[in-house]
């Protein structure tokens, strides 16, 4: 059994079991019992009952030991799916795939924010460029990926189109933006197409707000909280800080009750929790959408800077942030539940636990980490290359405007990307691990599983247990959230 | 001390009481209205006593267990709660396809004079339709639809689907090249010996029959339909024999027909998950007719969905119209909405809708769950 074992501060014991996803009530006399069981030889329940009476109490080690044998069983009656093979790609991606089109309209922006992907802070990753997407670019990556829409409806007839800008600063390329959109209007009439922009908000004017209104945009605005903090981290190319130009662009949007705008906030570790929380909660700012630390992915020199001492700072300040939280929302549903406190110890505590909790097996196409099936959404650069998403490197395109997405560039980066995952066939938390092909991108590949994954199950423990913490003295929070449902129109 | 259960077991309340599921032992525990008391409140982490007898029970039988704490116990799923934007793609599990629509027997139980069934569905009926025959081209377009949309289990129908063997054997290994499960009704009457040879043991043979006499050969099952006071009624135990009532009087079936009584329930984890957002039986199936309509279930010839001859099958999802059926889970049926069993339950809703004139009716139930009494048989019969 292959089972990831954390306890929370409360004293209680849980255990993930990768092969069935569950999670399940722990106690050590189950170690003794699986082990004891999986000798050639194994001693009967009434053997195992004598030789540990002494130390546990009968009805707990009959208790464990029934336990470990449903466990067992449902493992033999889980199901695989067929089609799960790398020759059902095409199909697979005509079904699940196809989620959203990004066009990333530029590579410039006016920002440098100080952690942005682009930077100097990321050996992997493209830098700041002045490349802009032509018209004829953004019209034949449109037409290729309604061309796969009308294709995959007969396996996915409930799946709405969803284009989404994104830049640098799309807002750089707006007249794009808008041709773009009169073109979808105009030869895909027929289709109800989701849009959605990510934007810094710096160039969100009356006309473009009210155009993105009226044109049913979803907008993610990067907001990283209330001035001080914002401006740390997100500036303008000349170091002055952005945080007043935002608030002035977002307020007609605001005061129009525009629900489709959401804030997208990113910390790290000198934010001030606490300052932020009092920011979300204020009802001129955008509901948050999410919140991401600053990554700490393959080729990352961000946190360089950083002493060990900001390290342990921030995560006290993290245990006391939650202890505050639970305090404050303990059995009980403030109104703006999701607040910053809210998004990032209720919801993600939720999809910590939830996400992954399924007896459905992984994909066998990927069978470890959380990497999704390259072509789940089209992300198209500037210059018309096909990749998986907006993040990682530009070495592994899966198509370009000319052939469109090509199906044996995706096997291959699947089948490359497989060779090195070597360390997890053995893993414990196969299922939990949201590594994808960012995470493990270098210059030239990808780096082994074996040399860049290190102190996972610290980690992953660490959050199960501070997940666990909050639905144990929280539970009506996750059912609401989980009645809720989830969407994730940004897909961040 | 708290008591909680164990992710596996998922405790379900009625009006009155309540029973636990386990999902891997496939076993249901029905319990008092006491005991459902006494569980509510341990799932609502309320303190227990520690020395309680039923609540030791239940951890004698790996249902549950004491915790000094508080505990937070995500139970087992089939497939995440979370889902993307997009929205889920609709799957398709089985689908009814009639190929003809001619007969030249009139049985008594057939669809054609209206009668009601309560395995109608898999049985063969003529109907008094019009509309032109579906094209052997369209057939054959339409299992490739089928597929896109994961279709596990097509059951071929009829008529007589003797009357024109070559075309049935035709789509029968067209079907047979795409799918593994492919089930035919044939009435015992036209079965002959050729017949048997050309479906090679690559298809289900269902046989439509009013007798179990003069059936010499291995059917995968054979649809008995009975008159509902037949005394047979519930002695009949043979594994590949399912007993078909006429069904036109709701006291009758529901002292006679015990098939459906919950005290025949049966708990499986995929079922008992997908039961509680789909309907039982409509969820994730659908019926096309020989002209094309397509419909939630081979009985319910009223409620047409659409046309495949005017269009792809995927319309229906982009239209809607199937969810009305397949989102009909018994949480949204009045009687059945307060019943602890509401996700282990059958339910037929082509006849509830007969019996009862509404779509969310409920007629067939020998429980009360506002009482959590069962109903009493007029008849000695045991199950």
């Amino acid at each position: 059994m292959l089972m990831l074992k954390f306890e929370t501060s409360m004293g209680n014991k849980y255990a993930w079991e990768d092969d069935i996803g569950l999670f399940i009530p722990f106690s050590p006399i189950m170690d003794i019992i699986i082990k004891e069981t999986s000798k050639d030889s194994p001693p009967s329940k009434d053997e195992i009952i004598e030789k540990l009476k002494m130390d546990f109490d009968i009805s707990d080690i009959e208790y464990y030991y029934k336990l470990i044998k449903k466990l067992e069983q449902i493992k033999q009656n889980l199901i695989i799916k067929e089609d799960h093979k790398i020759d059902c790609l095409e199909r697979s991606i005509l079904k699940d795939g196809l989620n959203q089109l990004t066009l990333e309209v530029t590579e410039d922006c006016n920002f440098r924010c100080i952690y942005c992907i682009y930077s100097e802070n990321y050996v992997y990753s493209r830098a700041h460029s002045k490349k802009y997407m032509n018209i004829d670019t953004a019209k034949k990556a449109i037409d290729h990926y309604f061309s796969l829409i009308k294709a995959g409806v007969e396996y996915n007839p409930s799946r709405k189109p969803s284009v989404a800008f994104y830049g640098g600063e799309p807002l750089l390329n707006f007249e794009l933006i808008k041709e773009c959109v009169e073109y979808i209007k105009d030869v895909y009439k027929l289709y109800e197409v989701v849009y959605s922009i990510t934007t810094n908000g710096s160039l969100l004017n009356k006309e473009r707000a009210n155009w993105l209104m009226q044109n049913d945009f979803h907008i993610g605005v990067s907001i990283s909280g209330p001035k001080a903090e914002h401006d740390r981290l997100r500036i303008y190319s000349n170091g002055n800080g952005t945080f007043c130009d935002i608030m002035e662009n977002i307020r007609p949007i605001m005061d129009a009750g525009w629900d489709k705008i959401k804030s997208l906030v990113v910390i790290d570790w000198k934010t001030d929790l606490f300052k932020l929380e009092e920011f979300f909660s204020r009802n001129d700012v955008p509901p948050i959408a999410s919140v991401s630390t600053v990554g700490q992915i393959e080729g990352c020199k961000y946190y360089d800077k950083f002493t060990k001492n900001d390290y342990t700072a921030f995560r006290n300040q993290l245990d006391q942030a939650r202890i505050f939280y639970i305090s404050k929302f303990r059995d009980t549903i403030c109104e703006r539940n999701l607040s910053f406190f809210g998004t990032i110890f209720g919801g993600s505590a939720v999809e910590c636990i939830h996400r992954p909790s399924s007896i459905i097996p992984h994909s066998s196409l990927i069978p470890f980490t959380g990497a999704c099936i390259p072509g789940k959404k089209i992300f198209v650069s500037a210059d018309g290359n096909y990749y998986a998403c907006e993040r990682g490197n530009r070495g592994s395109p899966i198509g370009n405007n000319i052939e469109g997405i090509d199906f044996k560039k995706i096997k291959m980066l699947i089948n490359n990307y497989i060779n090195y995952l070597d360390k997890c066939p053995t893993c414990n938390m196969k299922r939990l691990c949201r590594k994808c092909y960012q995470n493990l991108t270098t210059d030239k590949c990808f780096i082994h599983t074996s040399k860049g994954c290190y102190e996972e199950e610290k980690s992953q423990k660490e959050l199960l247990a501070g997940a666990f913490l909050i639905c144990e003295n929280c539970s009506e929070i996750a059912k609401k959230l989980l009645n809720e449902g989830n969407e994730d129109v940004f897909q961040t | 001390m708290y008591f909680r259960l164990n992710p596996e077991c998922h405790f379900i309340k009625g009006k009155r009481k309540g029973a636990i599921f386990d999902l891997i032992d496939g076993k249901i525990y029905c319990l008092n209205e006491n005991e459902t008391k006494l569980v509510t409140s341990c799932e609502r982490d309320e303190l227990i006593n520690e020395g309680d007898n039923f609540l030791k029970e239940l951890k004698t039988h790996c249902v549950g267990n004491m915790y000094k704490n508080k505990v937070y116990i995500p139970k087992l799923n089939v497939g995440s709660v979370f889902f993307s934007s997009s929205g889920a793609r609709p799957q398709i599990h089985r689908a009814y396809v009639e190929i003809n629509n001619s007969c030249n027997k009139n049985c008594w139980f057939c669809g054609y004079y209206g009668i009601k069934r309560s395995l109608g569905c898999v049985g063969c009926n003529k109907w008094n339709e019009g509309g032109e025959l579906l094209s052997l081209k369209r057939c054959k377009r339409l299992f490739e639809e089928l597929n896109k949309l994961d279709c596990k289990e097509i059951f071929i129908k009829g008529g007589d689907l003797t009357l024109s063997w070559d075309r049935t054997i035709s789509v029968l290994d067209y079907a047979g090249d795409i799918f593994k499960h492919i089930y035919i009704t044939l009435h015992r009457q036209n079965i002959t010996e050729n017949i048997i040879n050309d479906l090679k043991n690559r298809y289900k043979l269902i046989v439509q029959s009013e007798s179990l006499e003069d059936i010499p050969y291995e059917a995968h099952t054979i649809l008995l339909t009975l008159q509902p006071y037949n005394p047979r009624n519930n002695r009949i135990y043979d594994r590949n024999v399912l007993i078909d009532y006429l069904i036109n009087d709701t006291k009758v079936f529901v002292n006679n027909f015990k098939k459906l009584s919950k005290q025949n329930m049966h708990l499986n984890i995929y079922q008992f998950m997908n039961n509680k957002s789909y309907h039982p039986c409509l969820g994730h199936s659908l019926a096309i007719c020989h002209n094309g309509d397509i419909i939630p279930c081979p009985m319910m010839r009223t409620h047409k969905l659409g046309n495949v001859k005017n269009g792809k099958l995927c319309s229906i999802f982009k239209n809607g119209a199937i969810y009305k059926f397949w989102n009909l889970n018994l949480d949204k049926i009045e009687k059945c909405n307060v019943c602890e069993f509401r996700y282990v339950c059958n339910d037929c809703r082509c006849l509830e809708e007969h019996l009862s004139g509404s779509l969310t009716g409920k007629e067939l139930c020998n429980y009360n769950p506002i009482e959590g009494k069962w109903i009493q048989s007029d008849t000695n019969d045991t199950i």
